[in-house]
């Protein structure tokens, strides 16, 4: 009788492992196509059980796992390059925002207009009592300084949109960092599913590296501890979380909620938004800055010593006060009465020989840091931003064909392939249809052999 | 199963005595029987373990093996009937018709206690032979229906639609083939 139960239980067991098997096999063909998801395998163990005699019999089959394949050191690769293209991408797109703000070349940008005010003063030497002349200098004058304004209350703006994006990537990253933890808390728990927690963990571990360059350890049921710069961020359900820095401090400075030493993000997107508004912006603005600096000493220099068409002189262009693109504007006096525009150099109404020299400052190479000319300055600025702008797009799409072959690699170990699911069907159809003929064979052979004994 | 009765051949008579030679060399040769079923029987539940644990190389590897064993095993068998035949032909036995319960009570003591327990040991190791072998056709059928199923997904070979033909009639669709039936 113990013969025909263990029978009964052999097969019992194989039918419940193979439709365990027929489950996993349909739930990696159902997935092959979701990102993120890793092919399942069912392990399949036999089973003993030692009886009285102490002789060990086999039980039938059982499914003692569903292994998840995945490689750890290409998942570690592939982090590592998305960190980097989270990074040019982020570059890439601001540097772009950028170019736009300067809007060059066009009609509109500051060079065009910068050309058109030195073009005005060319006008008013020719004819220095035309008050259409000296409304002209007066209209191009408020332009150009609107322009210098204008565009540095975009690169303003821009930054501070730079620094609400950085916290609200401070925020997701803090949501991430919870939801790993009570995937740590889960893992340890549920074996079942631990190969479908496993998935979540990792695609939530790929999001985080997005967003910056953390450190990772796991053990041996697959829980994470976290770290960046050097700080222990999450260790099995515990987590310590980011928070916003002030508004007067680099942005790349990132505190955390236990006031411990605050760290720096050197890859991903916050990385790449703490570069570009701590340093790429701040840049521009400043050569922005040098060049309205520039513009109104040398301009006020020359019209101070002229004499306006009422007589008056020691009269400034440009507003003395002004400390750079911010605030560049035309002197109240002047803006007030165009008479004022100091043209003449001896007093005569019809000298116009101080706007001449005015229009001439275009061409001197030496009124920016003595060594650059007005538009060689701005045309240097532009021409690096052009850089830039095509560096960064050659960085992301480099580190985008790094990412994508490490992918590869990870779909090559990890995918779901339905041909090779298929030849591997087709194999196992060939193997069992050989192991069925031998049945036949020895179901005949025993019928013969025991009528001889 | 049935022994077959003896038929005696009244021209040789019942009492001459069975050499004990060719007893030596029957009782010599069902131990390498058994021993050869022992490894016929080992390789089938090494192919009952490789369906398990669905290792196709080992499965392949192994189902060779078995029928390596079972052609050896055959044929040791056949010549255990030839000298049975040999051994009772002194007894006139019908020449087809031999067994070992036959041969037992006619050879002396010590020879048939042997053959005895020869006996009772090939039963076993027969018998075993035989479940294992009805089990792993079980598994076998499982399997091959399993993967059929599988290749049946892959193969979205899973709608039972009907069809219209342009005269209006509806076609049936017949039940997909299974690519491999088991017997």
């Amino acid at each position: 009788m113990s013969g025909i139960r263990n029978t009964l239980e052999i097969a019992r067991s194989a039918l419940v492992s193979s439709q365990m098997a027929l489950d996993v096999t349909g739930n990696n063909i159902a997935n092959a196509n979701t990102e993120g998801y890793s092919r399942r395998r069912a392990v399949m163990k036999s089973e003993y059980q030692r009886t009285a005699q102490n002789f060990v019999i086999g039980k039938g089959v059982i499914v003692s796992r569903i292994e998840r394949t995945r490689d750890q050191y290409i998942e570690s690769q592939l982090r590592t390059q998305q960190q980097s293209l989270s990074y040019w991408e982020t570059m890439q797109t601001k540097y772009a925002r950028l170019e736009d703000i300067f809007t060059e070349p066009s009609e509109t940008g500051l060079g065009e207009m910068m050309s058109r005010f030195f073009d005005s003063w060319q006008g008013l030497a020719t004819d220095p009592q035309s008050f259409t002349a000296r409304n002209d200098v007066l209209q191009k004058a408020n332009s150009l300084a609107a322009k210098f304004r204008s565009t540095t209350k975009h690169i303003s703006d821009l930054k501070d949109e730079i620094r609400s994006e950085f916290n609200k990537q401070l925020e997701k990253f803090n949501s991430l960092a919870e939801q790993l933890a009570e995937i740590n808390i889960q893992l340890p728990l549920s074996q079942e599913q631990a190969a479908d927690l496993l998935d979540r963990r990792d695609n939530l571990l790929m999001q985080m590296n997005k967003i910056v360059n953390v450190q990772t350890m796991e053990n041996e049921y697959g829980q994470v501890t976290i770290s960046l710069g050097g700080k222990v961020l999450l260790e099995n359900s515990k987590v310590i979380k980011v928070v916003e820095g002030s508004a007067d401090e680099p942005l790349n400075t990132i505190h955390w909620e236990d006031n411990s030493r605050a760290s720096k993000a050197s890859n991903g997107q916050l990385a790449a938004l703490a570069t570009f508004h701590d340093e790429t912006l701040q840049d521009y603005s400043d050569q922005l800055d040098e060049l309205a600096t520039s513009l109104v000493e040398k301009v006020n220099e020359l019209h101070k010593t002229g004499y306006g068409l009422e007589g008056s002189t020691n009269v400034n262009f440009f507003d003395p006060s002004t400390t750079g693109a911010a605030d560049i504007r035309v002197s109240s006096e002047v803006a007030d009465n165009a008479e004022k525009i100091a043209a003449s150099e001896d007093g005569n109404g019809g000298n116009g020989e101080i706007a001449r020299k005015i229009a001439q400052l275009v061409n001197d190479s030496t009124v920016v840091n003595n060594s650059f000319s007005f538009h060689d300055y701005y045309g240097a600025t532009i021409a690096r931003l052009g850089n830039d702008v095509q560096d960064t797009t050659v960085k992301r799409d480099g580190q985008k064909m790094l990412v994508n072959q490490a992918r590869t690699h990870q779909e090559a170990v990890s995918g779901v392939s339905l041909d090779e699911e298929m030849t591997n069907l087709i194999q196992f159809q060939r193997a069992y249809q050989a192991a069925a003929k031998l049945i036949n064979v020895v179901d005949e052979m025993m019928d013969t052999i025991l009528r001889m004994v | 199963m049935t022994d077959v009765q003896l038929q005696l051949r009244p021209e040789l008579g019942r009492d001459e005595p069975i050499d004990d030679t060719r007893v030596e060399e029957l009782i010599s040769l069902t131990q390498k029987e058994i021993f050869a079923y022992s490894n016929f029987l080992n390789q089938l539940l090494a192919q009952q373990s490789a369906i398990i644990d669905r290792d196709i190389t080992h499965l392949t590897d192994r189902t060779q093996r078995a029928e390596e064993c079972s052609m050896l095993a055959r044929q040791l068998s056949e010549e255990r009937k030839e000298i049975m035949l040999q051994v009772l032909a002194h007894t006139r036995p019908c020449k087809e018709l031999a067994t070992l319960e036959q041969v037992i009570p006619m050879v002396k003591s010590q020879y048939a206690t042997r053959l005895k327990e020869l006996r009772e040991n090939l039963i076993e190791v027969l018998e075993k032979i035989k479940q294992t072998n009805q089990r792993t056709a079980f598994l076998l059928k499982e399997s091959i229906r399993y993967v059929n199923r599988n290749l049946q997904i892959i193969g979205q070979e899973l709608d039972q639609s009907d069809s219209y033909s342009t005269d209006g009639k509806v076609h049936k669709k017949n039940q997909l083939p299974v690519i491999f039936k088991i017997a």
